[in-house]
């Protein structure tokens, strides 16, 4: 049961911001790509109601992106490898059976900063009218952080509060006792870094010309 | 005209501020800390070291305690922060007396999460990832859990 663990560190590290950036960056650019905004804003709806779609679309994507990596890993490396006793980060065994649920469960607190990921794709890509941005934005503000975090500045006090560094709170629930406080800190902090930039869009795409697109 | 530019230099102050202070706390707050590395590399150790001695159907050690002494490498190095030079002299103690003593070359992380190699293997190349001791019902050769382990520290 470790694999499907390997496979989500490198992933936070990595693809996961990468994945939901390709997706959730073009909801709001396309629009303008494609001159579609009026169609939809002179039809009988409302602002609030497409950018509250919009958002809807783009957590659910990231729910879904997660639900799937935990389901493909844990019956993958299940299959090839078996499901053996897994030793903790404190030594101790954890059953196989608890081994599964403390496996999804990591993949489950590894879509709150997912999620937040996911709020930046949608603001680039509102904000910047840019498919490109909505798609580069989260990823290199995702290597921005890791770098920041690998070469410790500003010590652990920085580090804890970077959106990368959540993807690592899963540690806590393999060690004895549990580090309660990283799985805490992981719902607020993602939630933090996902509510500023939905806001800002929100405040945005209520105020914006679309007349002219 | 000089409202309009006190709130980008407000907010540039505030970052600046911000900035700093992050950077000044970052040097004293450090997850990897002598005490958080000894507590959780004696805890690993003790854990492991029993799973190995039941896996060699050898006597489980009764009450034991392990004792760790942790260090960075030179005298000017101060015991503090994330480095591939940290070192771990363990010393176990169960209710028959002491148990052999064991160094481990230890890599702690910036993300507070260590890997300790035993100083013995470690120091041969060869076999520098693979530690294996053979289990006497079987005969089958295994990986030695004591010969490298990993754990992480609150962060």
């Amino acid at each position: 049961m470790a694999g499907p663990l390997v496979l989500l560190g490198f992933g936070g590290m990595w693809f996961l911001p990468l994945l939901t950036a390709m997706v959730t960056g073009d909801l709001f650019s396309a629009e303008d790509h494609h001159g579609t905004w009026k169609t939809y804003l002179t039809r009988s709806t409302s602002r609030n109601k497409v950018f509250v779609a919009k958002v809807f679309a783009g957590g659910l994507y990231a729910l879904a992106l997660v639900v799937l990596m935990t389901v493909v890993s844990i019956v993958s490396f299940g299959l090839r490898f078996g499901f053996h006793p897994l030793t903790a980060l404190s030594g101790e065994d954890i059953s196989p059976g608890r081994a599964v649920l403390l496996v999804a469960a990591s993949w489950l607190l590894a879509l709150f900063p997912l999620l937040a990921f996911t709020a930046l794709a949608l603001a680039s890509s509102l904000l910047s009218r840019n498919g490109i941005a909505g798609v580069l934005t989260p990823v290199i503000v995702s290597f921005l952080m890791q770098l920041l975090g690998f070469l410790n500045v500003g010590g652990s006090t920085l580090r804890h509060y970077l959106l990368t560094s959540q993807f690592e709170a899963f540690h806590g629930l393999f060690h004895d006792p549990r580090y309660t406080a990283m799985v805490v800190r992981v719902i607020w902090v993602s939630a933090v870094y996902a509510v500023a930039p939905i806001v800002v869009s929100y405040v945005v795409f209520r105020r914006r010309d679309i007349t002219g697109g | 005209m000089a409202y309009h530019l006190t709130r980008p230099r407000t907010f540039l102050v505030a970052l600046v501020v911000l900035a700093l202070s992050f950077a000044l706390t970052g040097c004293s707050n450090q997850d990897v800390t002598r005490p958080a590395l000894e507590r959780d590399v004696s805890t690993v150790y003790g854990r492991l070291l029993i799973k190995r001695d039941q896996t060699l159907s050898a006597p489980i050690p009764q009450g034991l305690h392990v004792d760790a002494t942790c260090y960075r490498g030179g005298p000017d190095q101060p015991d503090i922060g994330p480095g591939k030079d940290w070192r771990c002299d363990l010393h176990p103690v169960d209710t028959t007396g002491a148990l052999a003593d064991v160094s481990y070359l230890v890599i702690a992380r910036t993300n507070g999460c260590w890997s300790a190699l035993v100083e013995t293997l470690a120091a041969t190349a060869a076999t520098v990832d693979v530690a294996t001791m053979i289990v006497p019902s079987t005969g089958k050769s295994v990986p030695d859990p004591l010969g490298g382990f990993d754990g992480c520290l609150r962060a």
